[in-house]
């Protein structure tokens, strides 16, 4: 499927004068980017001047709304309308002004004086017998009411000055420019709520060039002690060369920011309200502190590749103590140290998205894959009790306080649609160690709860981190596999013979309304496994040329109930039955 | 209590709910939002565009009070052709257009901005909600080839209200600017960020809507 029809030309057409209820909006597909340009217009001064005068004229008989004049009636002197739509079938012996509405004569209507019409249409003029000029505009009339009195309140624009217009500043249709204010991530347990605040542009340098770039502090709110650590900062710089379509971009970034351990589990806001609410923050955080040099090359709107050059510093954060709404009284979870040090890597990733509709899809692929070839100078952590069972020890590879190592990371989802009502979706994602000295501890993997092995326990599989403060995750390896049924609850079914189209050639059916939640079937499958390293052997050590067994994995089933914004999910292991059944409040899809 | 003081008594807490149903009657509930498509075919048996409409969508009140509270509401529609299949079903096409309603507290209007850039002015809710009942004509219609082959139509119309960086991101994009809206491509804010705000905007009490209709299965061909 490609998605040729993401824009779409409309085009108004009048199938019957006058009544809404009469007229419909014609959708005609187009390819993307061709939806018409708006260029937002303002009435000229000298015609809003003309309707403000005659509207507040003493003389002047004003209504407001849908307005009809039957034939064989009739207005004794100027009608002023304020909205619409007018129909005239009778008689106005003076002027008719329409403020933003349309007027429609009917055959036989008769005007002695002007009609000026501003923000409408005008109809069948032809048919009527109109004594006075007749006008219309199309962009309305801006004004505000004072008692029972227009006063023309122009809508006020920007202009910058005419240096800057020159080298394209400003905020048109080409150029943005403005300040950010919005989250620098979501709420957790080591920066509290991040907030970014700066400067932002979006300007067009040459046709086809642009230029985009914003430079922005973020305020950490955790606890604030106006330590350095509770300010960061993100800025970034790229050209864009190409079409919204077909583009590449060269660019380069700068950064002091808090990032996740793992992608998973959740989506970054579940995390946040977890830990806002119920102070349960299910990730963990190190800090990236450095700058990258990349080039994106971005094929369709759906198929990007992008190659990273990063030289940046990686260090260990503690959890700090944010408010929560809940278990106030509890502390939070240890935040795990990683394996310090300061790091250059070289990845490259792609980015296919065919799905038919981002917040719920039903049609399309979703896959993403990173490789990554990292290399740690000066490294100072430690990479896992695994390695360093007695303390103090210096863990072989890191003898020399350096780490070369490999990794790879994907996801592919697939969403498939099996009748009007039920949808598949399915989901293979992992990653992991695939050459050189052992993963950095901010790079490690685990499975279990809330996702995406909700039936588990919190990183029950993580390869012993659970046994140590803050269960970090430890694995080297992790892979799993999700599958999900999904059907509408709550039809409301057409009749039967909707579907029965007789010979008559023109009847019409109007079946079904559909309303309610999903409901939600699901089963998870997954493992998370370390390589050998040092002799070091057990059921989650698996060689690395090789892929453990389908009977080791662990697999979970459940079902659930998908509101849309909020989805209630039951889970249940199939192959521990002492676990009890577990319940997830998601927001959105679960993948 | 004697017994004409209980009878008198069971009159007066019956007559409570009675009066109540009485005035609940006299005031017709609102309509529920309401989304539907309706196919038809012409004299000759070929498939005419299907035709979509929205209809009280404004009535009930829930985004009359997100409206008049300054916040814009988003309408966007999109209608996909779906191909009938053995096992999986396959998207041929689909098709999004968006409408976006404010209310101009200078004016006391409501603006209607369509996608490409129609911008309708009404006096009144009553009138904007007319506007939005309008129905379309979707010029998607199912290739002629493969008579044996069946379709049907699916239709949804979510409905949000937008804080005012999302409502400048989506007129850009009404307005034929490049790049969707609020989309993880849609701004330097990250997709998860502006996810974050909307869910909060939801949380906070702000109304979300989402409508699905879609059609029985058709054979294209006449």
């Amino acid at each position: 499927m490609t998605k040729a029809a993401i824009a779409a030309l409309v085009v108004l057409s009048v199938a019957r004068a006058a009544w809404a209820q009469d007229t419909t909006i014609t959708i005609r597909p187009a390819a993307h980017g061709a939806a018409e340009r708006l260029a937002r217009r303002q009435l000229p001064r000298d015609v809003a001047d003309d309707v403000i005068r005659l509207f507040n004229a003493e003389s002047t008989i004003r209504l407001t709304g849908s307005t009809r004049i039957p034939a064989g009636r009739g207005v004794d002197g100027d009608l002023a309308v304020l909205g619409g739509p007018v129909v005239v079938g009778g008689r106005v012996s003076g002027a008719l002004v329409v403020v933003n509405g349309d007027v429609v004569f009917d055959s036989g209507a008769v005007v002695d004086g002007p009609v000026l019409v501003v923000g409408g249409t005008v109809q069948g003029a032809g048919q009527a017998s109109i004594h006075g000029e007749v006008r219309s505009y199309s962009d309305p009339l801006r004004y505000r009411r004072q008692g029972d009195q227009l006063v023309y309140a122009p809508e006020r624009v920007f202009q910058p000055p005419r240096w800057i217009e020159q080298y394209g500043w400003g905020e048109d249709q080409a150029n943005h420019a403005g300040i950010l204010l919005a989250l620098a991530g979501t709420y957790n347990r080591v920066e509290g709520l991040p907030i970014l605040l700066g400067p932002r542009a979006d300007l067009r340098v040459a046709d086809q060039l642009r230029f985009q770039a914003d430079a922005t502090a973020i305020f950490r709110t955790s606890d604030i002690s106006f330590a350095s650590n509770d300010i960061g900062y993100r800025a970034h710089a790229e050209f864009v060369l190409g079409s919204a379509n077909r583009s590449i971009g060269l660019g380069l970034r700068g950064y002091d920011i808090v990032a996740p351990v793992e992608s998973w589990p959740l989506k970054e806001f579940e995390v946040g309200w977890a830990s806002f609410l119920f102070h349960r923050d299910y990730r963990d955080y190190y800090q990236r502190h450095g700058g990258s040099l990349y080039a994106t090359l971005q094929l369709s709107p759906a198929v990007s590749f992008t190659v990273e050059g990063r030289d940046e510093r990686e260090s260990s954060l503690d959890a700090r103590t944010p408010w929560s709404l809940f278990r106030t009284d509890e502390a939070w979870r240890v935040n795990p140290a990683i394996t310090d040090g300061k790091y250059r890597s070289a990845v490259a990733s792609f980015h296919i998205d065919t799905r038919n509709d981002r917040g719920t899809p039903s049609a399309g692929w979703f896959v993403t894959g990173e490789y990554e070839l990292g290399h740690g100078g000066n490294v100072t952590g430690d990479l896992g009790p695994f390695y360093c069972a007695a303390s103090p020890c210096i863990d072989s590879a890191l003898a020399d306080g350096k780490l070369g190592y490999e990794r790879i990371a994907f996801d592919a989802r697939r969403y498939l649609r099996l009748s009007p009502t039920g949808r598949l979706n399915l989901r293979l994602a992992g990653g992991g160690w695939v050459g050189g000295d052992p993963l950095p501890l901010q790079r490690r993997l685990s499975l279990g709860y809330p996702d995406p092995l909700p039936g588990y326990g919190f990183r029950q599989f993580s390869c012993n981190g659970n046994e140590l403060a803050g269960d970090p995750a430890l694995c080297d390896r992790t892979v799993v596999a999700q599958a999900e049924f999904r059907t509408h609850l709550g039809f409301d079914f057409g009749p039967k013979w909707a579907s029965d189209w007789g010979d008559s050639g023109d009847e019409h059916y109007e079946p079904f309304h559909v309303s309610g939640p999903d409901l939600v079937v699901f089963a998870d499958a997954g493992r998370a496994w370390s390589v050998p390293r040092n002799g070091s052997a057990g059921p989650d050590i698996i060689p690395a040329d090789k892929l453990p067994a389908l009977s080791t994995f662990r697999t979970d089933v459940g079902v659930g109930l998908d509101f849309g914004p909020l989805g209630f999910y039951l889970a249940k292991p199939l192959d521990q039955a002492n676990l009890a059944v577990t319940f997830t409040v998601r927001m959105g899809r679960r993948f | 209590m004697n017994r004409a003081a209980g009878v008198l008594l069971a009159l007066l807490v019956s007559a409570g709910p009675v009066a109540r149903a009485q005035e609940v009657r006299e005031r017709a509930p609102p309509l529920p939002p309401h989304l539907s498509i309706t196919l038809s075919r012409d004299t000759a048996q070929g498939l005419r565009p299907p035709v979509l409409r929205a209809e009280h969508l404004l009535e009930d009140g829930v985004f009359q009070g997100a409206l008049q509270n300054g916040f814009s509401v988003r309408f966007h529609f999109r209608l996909e052709l779906w191909r009938k299949a053995t096992l999986f079903d396959h998207l041929e096409r689909d098709v999004e257009w968006d409408a976006v309603v404010r209310l101009d507290p200078l004016t006391g209007e409501f603006e209607l901005i369509r996608t490409g850039g129609a911008v309708e002015h009404y006096a009144a809710m009553e009138a904007v909600s007319s506007a939005l009942a309008k129905s379309f004509t979707v010029e998607l219609l199912p290739p002629t080839a493969g008579a044996d082959t069946r379709y049907y139509y699916l239709a949804t119309l979510e409905i949000v209200s937008l804080s005012q960086s999302e409502l400048d991101e989506v007129e850009r994009w009404l307005r034929g600017d490049v790049g969707p809206a609020i989309s993880s491509h849609g701004g330097l804010t990250s997709a998860l960020a502006v996810g974050a705000r909307r869910l909060l905007i939801r949380l906070s009490g702000l109304p979300h809507l989402r409508l699905e209709a879609r059609t029985a299965t058709f054979l294209a061909g006449r």
